[in-house]
């Protein structure tokens, strides 16, 4: 008994030793890795910049360059190339191809080791090849990790891709890549995103009219607000009150009458964001039922409706007293103290 | 290359040293020659030592952001007449308004086109 014991205490501490050992050898050799790639991009920065400013000779140089330094070399360009634009990106892009370094990438986004589809998904983004925009849309779309799919995410709002933009915007509803990824994604790809939004205002799921109609007040303007004005009579409130809010961002003043209908609306947070958008719109005429919501609504939407027309016509807000509720008195009291204060509520 | 250019120091005040390099490198280049900080507070420093001809700025930077920076600059005499371009990564316009209320000479945005950042420092060389 007392020797098996002593038997099972010798292979475990042995384990023990052999755990230890694996990690500390693991661990010495990442520092050595990192070391090494560091060494690696600081020795060919200098090739990397002259190639950055379409230096011939420098790239004639890269032909001899080893595996490791090649592909060093390619992530430093794809780098540079993210943080220039317009025709010096290009070109840097170009250069990539020529080299296969995109077509390296793109292969390795089919990789079993996630780090590797990672790494090549976000650098393809910088690198700024049109080549790499039907590879990433696949990754975004059928990929196993999560980061790997921001990372494809990431890329197109990065290439400016305009077909990403229904892509992305599923993708954000369905919860495929985090919120804050896709829109900043949405937002990098900019107006040319429109048409691909404009192909979903009609999508069964609610949450996706409520996106289009937001990310339409955001980079839309005027010529989009006639799809707002359909979004603004949708069945679920999240949807009237981002459209509402939207028309009030673009400034459509074809859209008061449409917003003035909305103050009646059977959802406090639609009435609040039609009140909102009616204050940003600039029509005078919206005072007298603004005045009646910001009497006798609730909180929110009474608050906005003060707001708004304080905003449209400060003297229908001035002196008001008791009788007008607590939100009148409290627009005409920042009123008087300036407008300064006003803003700041 | 030009002749004026051989005699123009820049300062470039940037944290992100990629983009730090890729300035430096295009105006090096272009003959210029040019001081490196990487934080807003060695900017200043730098600049009332070296009283460089220009100077171009990143907004966001650490220590001291690039609007304190330009303000600091207008009004330190030694080198409140030094023409100033920032750069910087925000799409807003408000950002842009900050930066000429600070007292910048011209703004470029990021990500930025060498070629295009050269050209607006040879004019802002040139109007002084």
């Amino acid at each position: 008994m007392t020797s098996t014991i002593g038997v099972a205490g010798a292979v475990f501490a042995a384990a023990t030793v052999l755990a230890v050992a694996v990690i500390v050898l693991r661990r010495a050799t990442l520092v050595v890795l990192e070391r090494s790639r560091l060494e690696r991009e600081t020795r060919l920065r200098p090739l990397a910049l002259a190639l950055s400013a379409g230096d011939e000779d420098a790239e004639r140089e890269t032909a001899t360059l080893a595996r490791r330094d090649s592909r060093s070399l390619a992530a430093t360009l794809a780098r540079f190339a993210g943080s220039f634009s317009g025709g010096e990106r290009q070109q840097i892009a170009a250069l990539l191809e020529r080299r296969g370094d995109i077509d390296r990438e793109i292969a390795e986004l089919r990789s079993w080791r996630t780090w590797r589809r990672g790494r090549a998904a976000y650098l393809l983004g910088d690198a700024g090849s049109a080549e790499a925009v039907v590879p990433l849309l696949r990754v975004l779309a059928d990929d196993s990790d999560r980061d790997v799919r921001s990372a494809a995410a990431r890329s197109l709002g990065r290439l400016g891709e305009e077909t990403a933009a229904a892509p992305l915007a599923l993708a954000l509803v369905e919860k495929h890549v985090p919120r804050a990824v896709a829109s900043q994604a949405l937002l990098a790809i900019g107006p040319a995103a429109l048409p691909g939004l404009v192909d979903l205002k009609d999508h069964p799921e609610p949450d996706v009219r409520e996106l289009v109609a937001r990310l339409l007040g955001v980079l839309g303007g005027p010529a989009e607000a006639e799809y707002l004005h359909a979004l603004v009579e949708d069945p679920s409130a999240p949807v009237r009150a981002a459209a509402a809010r939207a028309l009030g961002r673009i400034g459509d003043a074809r859209a008061s009458a449409a917003l003035t209908a909305r103050l009646e609306d059977r959802i406090p947070a639609v009435r609040a964001a039609a009140a909102t958008a009616l204050g940003a719109l600039g029509d005078r005429s919206a005072v007298p039922p603004l005045l009646r919501i910001a009497r006798e609504d609730d909180f929110e939407p009474a608050r906005q409706a003060a707001r708004a027309a304080a905003s449209l016509d400060a003297d229908s807000v001035r002196g008001a007293g008791a009788e007008d509720g607590p939100h009148l008195v409290e627009a005409s009291d920042l009123l008087a103290a300036g407008i300064e204060a006003w803003e700041r509520i | 290359m030009s002749t004026d250019a051989d005699k123009r120091t820049i300062l470039i005040a940037e944290d992100e040293p990629d983009i730090r390099d890729l300035v430096s490198f295009r105006l090096e280049r272009a003959g210029y020659d040019v001081i490196l900080a990487e934080d807003g507070q060695e900017a200043l420093e730098l600049a009332i030592e070296h009283r460089p001809d220009l100077a171009i700025l990143d907004v966001m930077m650490p220590r001291m952001d690039g609007l304190e920076l330009t303000r600091r600059i207008r009004a330190e005499q030694t080198i409140a007449a030094m023409p100033i371009i920032l750069l910087t990564a925000s799409v807003q316009d408000q950002a842009v308004t900050e930066g000429f209320r600070a007292g910048a000479d011209d703004y470029m945005r990021k990500p930025f086109s060498p070629q295009e950042l050269l050209s607006r420092v040879e004019a802002v060389l040139g109007r002084k």
